[in-house]
């Protein structure tokens, strides 16, 4: 017998519909991670559940105290051995999930029950920090919803069966939904407290900043999004929409670089003229820095540096989704002076390989003069010879940019920025290569742009003389269809693109509907990661300053509490309502106002004839009736309609307190007509007259 | 120390719960006699949201802000649903089933709702004593058997009773403490004692309890308190009522337990071999009576003489009456 004030026990055996819901919980728990985490887990997972619904049946028993020694070492083992390179978070998740199983084997009572569902919540939390998409946020909230019928269940067994649970927790949570709203609007976001290790599922993704032949042919597949833009006015034609984050001026003979000299922050040169426009990106976690923006492009957006080579770099790699806002200009050329380091950078080609496009090179040049006119031979020479633009091109292991000129003469646009560069810098002139995005898909649910993975670029710029760097595209001389609609005109002309995943089959298939519900979709997560993902501190700050005309942290922390009291009580006053609105017998304020128009009806007529203390409604409403015959069936109807609202416990019903509400307004209307003398009394000694018993007080029956 | 700290405080919380909540045979639980607190788990869980919370501060995650205030939203509704599930609840104080000193009172308790409320997983009980549980869903009225240990004979008062509850999620606890001014007689504890405690009052001479030499007189119908060996089963076999075999003594007469034949010296041992001689005798179909302190109780038979007689004896020394 235990001591202590709690009269409750827990020592209550778990019952069915706990173990199930809980079971049902952890499957749904580690679902996610399964691809992500070693398939092991998995496999002692399953052990675990069977082993727990063996104990329920009765076929096995609780693990003792040595097994649950081992089994907690050996999973601690298999934990260490496992991630042996590295303990990030992987290494903490897998373990959270194995205690989370293993303490199923002695989850004999309700108490040790708490632990494992708290532990689950965490759990459910965990895949979040790899990616915030609306999805695994909605999953979570499904995880946390079978945890929460659990525990539920511990309290609570209804007789409508294991549903009773989970349509309660749901109930809870929906209850719950103002204050997260309010906690989610104003909980002041502060900065880390401390540096927390990241996922080591970090990958970096989307353009590296080195890019060889070849490189880019992953992205073709790929229909995940990049970055979306909302554009201020109008969104721009495709063949303007060249998205510049990556100046690769730095070449090692076959891949080229971005220069950490180009990366420097720079003073930019004011926009000068027309033709300038505004836009918000927001882009997809890359764990890079590049930032991607159409020339020439300007942004005072703190955490975005502005660069030397006229492209935006954020100042953290970009960790999450990160939103930033830009002003461009159009402009046919970047006016800059060429210092000599630059000249002789951007002339730089080391190395022996590709003979023959040197000697191509160095031949143009003698044989044009003008820079210019080299440029011209170049983009002549791909248009007029037959090249192709194939996302399957041939691969040559050396030489590969003689391969493709002379040879193959096939490529996509990597190949094709590739050589024209490698010629003009054998030629000598200044070009160098530029990486990013060309066009976009307009999202009609939104009326914003967005850019995906396969939209990947490359083009070229070259340096001259009278103009500073112009942009050209020599991808554009063989395949124009690609800038002025789009990667996908190209691929679906030649039959030759099968994206990956679901979103990328609806992509391009022909079915309008399926087309709809993608762009939907598309939209959904928009909204998602523009109105919830990217809600920030300065949100909360302009929020605050736009109602109350000022803001500071403080300030945030008092509307918060002021807030948060204000809700609770709102939502206190809704649990309680069934014991608030008990004092007031039910149906009183119809029979109030029923009392109120009979009386002033008698007082009309010179009687008294207010309701006794004592007197029951029919009663009354009887002897109200015998004064005012044109009444009588109203009366009688109100009457036996009132008392059983009243004493029958119908209180709820609702067909019937409609009929009460209606018979009350006719009366209402009746008793009107009388006072007002529209309706003659049909008889009796409710009259203008007095009444034969004036002093009778009432019907002398 | 804090055990100290209890014992000292412990008569202030007394009075102060006395002026609270005065005692009464019918209370309804409102928001000046329901108390609520965080349970362990309960505890445990606001670590779990605090802990949420800094993850989401640390990675500068949003969603994990959502998921960490969702759980804040589903504490407090769960707090204000554990104290609706207790509010409005009327607690009256039913019969008790007396025992004997050593075994357990039963207490009734009378679990109501209003209409249109629920109350689910209500517990009612003592610390250290066995807990009720019951839940008010369909039904307007619960009645819970509460089990207190009656150590000693007398008048047993378990004081208040406390009814809690940790419906919906067992994250917090209302609990309530009522006077319902239980009570209830608590019988001596029968001690077996040779020769019987009895007097014979009888024209004839000697002791006798002896069936066999009792002639069959009668039969009756069946009440609780008859012998089984005198009970028809024949008949009831034969699916007819159960009757009784009535046996007339061969002589007349009244037997009468009395305090003086008790060898022993205390009181309390006294009481206890009246008590074994009480019930001895009741199992018998003879008429018989009590003397006790002066007071007699005159012979009779049946299961309210026999409570009335361990009244009696439960009853000897205190004065006043149960409620």
């Amino acid at each position: 017998m235990k001591g202590g004030s709690a009269a409750v026990s827990y020592e209550a055996q778990i019952s069915r519909t706990s173990l199930y819901w809980l079971l049902l919980a952890q499957f749904a728990l580690v679902l996610p991670h399964v691809g992500g985490l070693p398939p092991w887990l998995f496999v002692v997972c399953m052990l675990c559940a069977v082993w727990r619904v063996q104990i329920y049946r009765e076929k096995l028993p609780f693990a003792s105290g040595a097994m649950r020694a081992l089994l907690s070492g050996a999973a601690l083992l298999a934990v260490l051995l496992s991630f042996l390179d590295e303990l990030g978070l992987d290494a903490t998740v897998t373990f959270l999930i194995l205690v989370f199983f293993l303490k199923l084997l002695e989850t004999r009572r309700a108490r040790d029950m708490y632990v494992t569902l708290f532990l689950g919540y965490f759990v459910a939390t965990t895949p979040l920090l790899y990616g915030q998409s609306l999805v695994g946020t909605a999953y979570a909230v499904l995880c946390y919803l079978l945890l929460t019928a659990a525990l539920l269940s511990l309290h609570y067994e209804g007789g409508d069966g294991p549903g009773a649970a989970m349509a309660r927790a749901l109930g809870l949570m929906l209850q719950g939904l103002p204050l997260l709203a309010v906690l989610f609007l104003l909980f002041p976001r502060v900065d880390p407290l401390w540096l927390a290790p990241m996922p080591s599922a970090e990958r970096k993704a989307g353009i590296s900043e080195k890019v060889s032949l070849g490189s880019f042919g992953q992205f073709a597949r790929s229909a995940e999004v990049a970055f979306r833009v909302t554009f201020a006015a109008g969104v721009p034609a495709n063949a303007d929409l060249y998205w510049r984050g990556l100046v690769l001026e730095g070449f090692d003979g076959s891949s080229w670089t971005v220069l950490p000299a180009s990366m420097q922050a720079a003073p930019r040169p004011e926009l000068t003229g027309g033709g300038a426009f505004s836009y918000d990106v927001v882009v997809e976690p890359t764990h890079q820095r590049w930032l991607f923006a159409l020339p020439l492009a300007v942004s005072v957006q703190p955490g975005v540096i502005e660069t030397a080579d006229f492209t935006l770099r954020s100042e953290r790699p970009l960790r999450a989704r990160f939103s930033y806002s830009v002003t461009s200009q159009r402009v046919d050329s970047l006016r800059v002076a060429l210092t000599p380091e630059q000249r002789r950078m951007n002339l730089s080609l080391p190395g022996q390989e590709n003979p023959a496009a040197r000697a191509l090179g160095a031949q143009l040049r003698s044989q044009f003069g003008a820079d210019r006119r080299i440029v011209d031979a170049v983009l002549a020479r791909f248009s007029q010879e037959p090249f192709v633009y194939t996302l399957q091109p041939p691969a040559f292991a050396t030489n590969a940019i003689d391969g493709f000129l002379f040879d193959s003469r096939q490529g996509y646009c990597e190949h094709y920025a590739s050589a024209f560069v490698f010629l003009l810098r054998a030629a000598g002139v200044p070009t160098r290569m530029v990486g990013g995005y060309l066009g976009g898909e307009v999202n009609p649910f939104e009326a914003y742009l967005s850019v995906r993975q396969m939209d990947a670029h490359v083009w070229a710029e070259v340096w001259l003389e009278d103009a500073g760097w112009v942009r050209f595209d020599p991808t554009a001389q063989v395949a124009p269809e690609r800038v002025l609609n789009g990667i996908e005109s190209v691929l679906l002309a030649r039959d030759q693109f099968r994206p990956d995943g679901l979103l990328g089959w609806m992509a391009y298939s022909d079915v309008a509907w399926l087309q709809g519900v993608r762009l939907w979709w598309d939209a959904v997560n928009y909204g998602w990661n523009n109105w919830v993902l990217n809600y920030s501190r300065a949100d909360q700050l302009r929020w605050l300053d736009h109602w109350l005309g000022r803001s500071s942290i403080g300030l945030l922390a008092q509307v918060l509490v002021l807030s948060l009291v204000a809700i609770s009580v709102l939502l206190l006053v809704w649990l309680l309502r069934g014991l608030l609105l008990r004092r007031r017998p039910p149906a009183s304020f119809a029979a109030a106002a029923v009392v109120w128009l009979l009386g002033r009806l008698q007082a009309g007529a010179g009687q008294q004839a207010a309701r006794r203390p004592q007197e029951s409604m029919i009663a009354y409403c009887a002897r109200v009736a015998e004064d005012w015959p044109q009444l009588k069936g109203l009366l009688a109807d109100f009457a036996a309609v009132y008392s059983a609202l009243a004493y029958a416990d119908l209180r709820y019903h609702w067909p019937r307190r409609q009929r009460l509400h209606g018979l009350v307004l006719v009366l209402a209307l009746r008793v009107l007509q009388l006072r007002l003398g529209l309706v003659r009394p049909v008889h009796g000694r409710a009259a203008p007259l007095p009444p034969p018993q004036a002093h009778g007080g009432g019907p002398a029956t | 120390m804090l055990a100290a700290l209890r014992v000292r405080m412990e008569p202030h919380v007394e009075r102060w719960l006395l002026r609270r909540n005065p005692p009464a045979e019918t209370v309804r639980l409102d928001h000046r006699r329901i108390f609520i607190f965080p349970t362990r788990a309960g505890l445990v869980y606001l670590a779990l949201v605090l802990l949420l919370l800094v993850t989401a501060i640390n990675y500068q995650n949003n969603a994990i802000y959502l998921l960490a205030f969702l759980l804040v939203g589903q504490l407090v509704v769960a707090m204000f649903l554990t104290y609706a599930n207790l509010a409005g609840l009327r607690l009256r104080r039913g019969s008790c089933v007396p025992a004997f000193a050593g075994d357990r009172v039963a207490f009734r308790l009378h679990l109501q709702r209003e209409a249109g409320r629920r109350h689910y997983a209500i517990a009612a009980g003592w610390p250290g004593q066995g807990v009720a549980r019951s839940s008010l869903d369909g039904q307007s009225e619960a009645v819970v058997e509460l089990y207190h240990d009656a150590p000693r004979r007398g008048l047993l008062r378990p004081g208040r009773v406390r009814v809690e509850t940790v419906y919906p999620l067992g994250l917090f606890r209302a609990w309530s403490w009522q006077d319902l001014q239980l009570a209830c007689w608590v019988y001596p504890r029968p001690r077996m004692v040779r020769p019987l405690p009895v007097a014979a009052r009888a024209l004839g001479a000697g002791r006798c309890s002896d069936q066999q030499r009792d002639e069959f007189s009668n039969i009756r119908p069946w009440r609780p308190s008859d012998p089984p060996r005198q009970v028809l089963w024949k008949a009831f076999a034969k699916q007819q009522p159960l009757m009784t075999m009535q046996f007339e003594e061969a002589q007349q007469q009244e037997l009468w337990i009395d305090e003086v034949l008790v060898p022993a010296s205390n009181p309390e041992d006294r009481l206890s071999a009246l008590c074994y001689a009480v019930l001895q005798l009741s199992a018998q179909s003879t008429p018989f009576g009590l003397r006790l302190g002066g007071r007699e109780i005159a012979p009779s038979q049946g299961l309210e003489h026999r409570r009335r007689l361990l009244e009696q004896l439960a009853r000897h020394g205190f004065s006043g009456t149960p409620a």
